[in-house]
């Protein structure tokens, strides 16, 4: 079903609406929130949500036999709308950083109040997804993020079926992030990460989705009566075990490998080019084994910029 | 004068990307004070950008011909964002980062976060009191104040008195404070005054001038300076907390079209403005004033969604006139 959480009138046009969509299976009184689109160019958890919502609306309507529905679910597919009208990271009008404006304030600005909205109709969830992308000229392999874990929520990641789950440091600006939000709400919650802004990875948001619905059949969200798909392992990095790869030379950054890809010790990532003449400036090399979930995307590359982030010493494999 | 740059790399196309500040030093001996401008950190506020050139040039010619009036030392850093203030955006354009939300814990490796840490770095090393310049957004103006927050009131408002502002608004913390480099540096137990003056991507002459006068009496106050040459008395600022903020918000969408100016004392009721529905011809909401006080920030965007900061009025205290 779908939901308007909020009317936005705009000063010379008609209302902005901040929808959600929702079902309810009602039996087993857990719920998840998934939220995509705080950054207007962060488009596959878009393409995620708009399938699981194609998804869920076919369970309902019983297309899916093997898929019966037990809990709530509700999606919130596009909150930044002004950033998505206008194909941005930000809203022209005011800039403003979405993921920077939690909590939000239901009597502010319009970037405020849409925070607040979110937040407000999220806050009591059991599970809360958040889908991104990677940082702007980036791209992420697809991962779990998850920021002081206990036990039972490193378990739970294993359970979207992708094969890095990564705690994160917070940052001095976490607080301001819907993600930080929902951990002072006491939800049990991630961040899933995949591809850069900007552009569709299709392949990547197949694990996603997939992901994603192992998840709620684990969590008995949705009954699912067939036969389970092997989960395959994931793998669990501490935030301890990363490691930034930066240019020495300014230039043109020309990758040689791919996302998601396990690296060995000494293995080239890519050189370095001078930006006119093409000479090779410098090589970048893998200081030790892991796996790479992070890779620049866009070749032009200031002097000391990360181009790669390395993750390494694996502490565990799923199922732990 | 000795220029000093603090932080340099090659952007791609080979050219130097550096961030320099300009250095006075204590004719002999050891500074009384070191006192640090710090302006450019959004490359779209240029108030604090002129208010340097100000300074520089006053110093300098201090420097020429009364170099024993220098008793401190004054590091002035005038353009921190250096591609920002190029293309006149708030963020580092080629990277999307605000230069001001890149510090406290764990903030990345992003050069515009390495950038920032290493200018924190040379303020510590080289401040024992900072002023951290900055203008309003593009849709609000503001009369030259002092920002505290109540965690730093005790050691700042005694300093915010002597800076010619019209306002010191002291505040509750907020997280949104704790990547800035006022909130950074008054932890390390710097004590830094955040100025808000202007609105963005312009400059007011008498604001620009205001601000001049009252740094220049900073310096004169600190005993950075020992000289008549430039110095003038500046009035104490009103002291107001939050309590004492009105804010006046549109609750229709519109236009703004404002009645009131920046730094009239109003009274309660009087008009401020009305918002307009330009689509029907018709007033969609008339704007009074909720408290009497001053105006000192106020709407120049006259685009306004429901919910838009349209004023903010000061309640003078008790004692104030």
């Amino acid at each position: 079903m779908k939901e308007t959480l909020l009317t936005l009138p705009t000063p010379v046009g008609d209302p902005l609406e901040l929808v959600k969509f929702h079902w309810d299976g009602g039996k087993n009184g857990e719920s998840l929130s998934l939220v995509s689109g705080l950054h207007g160019d962060h488009l596959n958890g878009l393409l995620v949500n708009q399938r699981l919502i194609r998804f869920l609306d076919e369970i309902a309507a019983g297309a899916h036999p093997d898929y019966q529905l037990a809990g709530r679910v509700q999606i919130f597919p596009a909150v930044n709308l002004h950033a998505l009208a206008s194909g941005q990271p930000t809203g022209p009008f005011d800039n403003l950083d979405m993921d920077l404006a939690f909590p939000g304030s239901l009597g502010g600005e319009a970037t405020e109040r849409i925070a607040a909205a979110v937040l407000a109709h999220s806050s009591d969830s059991t599970y809360g997804i958040l889908l991104k992308s990677s940082a702007t000229h980036y791209e992420d392999a697809p991962h779990v993020q998850c920021f002081h874990p206990d036990h039972w929520e490193r378990k739970l990641a294993g359970h979207l079926n992708l094969s890095v789950i990564r705690e994160i440091r917070p940052a001095a600006t976490l607080r301001q992030q819907l993600i930080y939000q929902w951990v002072v709400a006491d939800l049990l919650c991630y961040l899933l990460s995949a591809g850069r802004p900007g552009a569709v990875d299709s392949d990547m948001c197949d694990r996603l989705f997939s992901g994603i619905v192992a998840f709620m059949v684990k969590t008995g969200l949705v009954k699912f009566s067939g036969t389970p798909a092997d989960p395959g392992k994931s793998e669990y990095y501490r935030a301890r075990e990363e490691h930034t790869l930066f240019t020495a030379h300014a230039g043109w950054f020309l990758p040689e490998v791919v996302v998601g890809t396990g690296l060995k010790k000494g293995q080239r990532l890519g050189e370095v080019r001078d930006l006119f003449r093409g000479v090779t400036l410098e090589e970048i090399l893998a200081p030790k084994d892991g796996m790479l979930i992070t890779l620049r995307s866009y070749p032009v590359v200031y002097e000391k910029e990360p181009v790669a982030t390395l993750l390494a010493e694996r502490s565990g494999i799923w199922p732990f | 004068m000795q220029t000093e740059t603090l932080f340099s790399i090659r952007t791609p196309t080979g050219q130097p990307l550096r961030i320099r500040r300009q250095s006075f030093y204590a004719h002999k001996g050891n500074p009384s004070k070191r006192v640090s401008f710090l302006a450019g950190l959004h490359g779209d506020e240029l108030e604090g950008v002129a208010l340097c050139h100000r300074l520089i040039r006053y110093l300098r010619g201090l420097e020429a011909g009364e170099p024993e009036a220098f008793l401190g030392e004054v590091h002035v850093y005038p353009a921190v964002n250096p591609q920002a203030l190029g293309a006149a955006t708030r963020l580092w354009p080629f990277f999307g980062s605000d230069m001001n939300r890149q510090l406290g814990e764990k903030n990345g490796h992003s050069l515009p976060a390495e950038a920032s840490r290493q200018l924190q770095d040379s303020l510590q090393r080289s401040s024992d009191i900072v002023v951290d310049l900055h203008a309003s957004n593009l849709h609000l103006k503001e009369l030259p104040q002092i920002r505290i927050v109540e965690e730093f009131d005790r050691k700042l408002i005694p300093l915010a008195q002597h800076t010619g502002a019209d306002l010191i608004w002291v505040h509750p913390a907020s997280g949104i404070f704790e990547s800035t480099f006022g909130y950074n540096l008054n932890r390390a137990k710097i004590p830094t005054l955040v100025v808000e003056a202007g609105i963005c991507l312009r400059i007011d002459d008498a604001l620009s001038e205001q601000m001049f006068d009252g740094m220049v009496h900073l310096l004169h106050h600190l005993g950075v300076l020992a000289t008549q040459t430039g110095a003038t008395a500046a009035k104490p600022p009103h002291l107001v907390h939050s309590s004492q903020v009105h804010q006046v918000q549109a609750g229709r969408a519109g236009l703004f079209l404002c009645q009131a100016r920046l730094g009239q004392t109003v009274q309660e009721g009087d008009p401020l403005g009305t918002v307009v529905d330009p689509l029907r011809g018709e007033v969609a909401e008339a704007i009074a004033a909720p408290v009497a006080g001053l105006v000192f920030t106020l709407r120049e965007h006259p685009l306004a969604y429901e919910g838009a900061l349209l004023v903010r009025i000061a309640q003078p205290n008790r004692s104030q006139p």
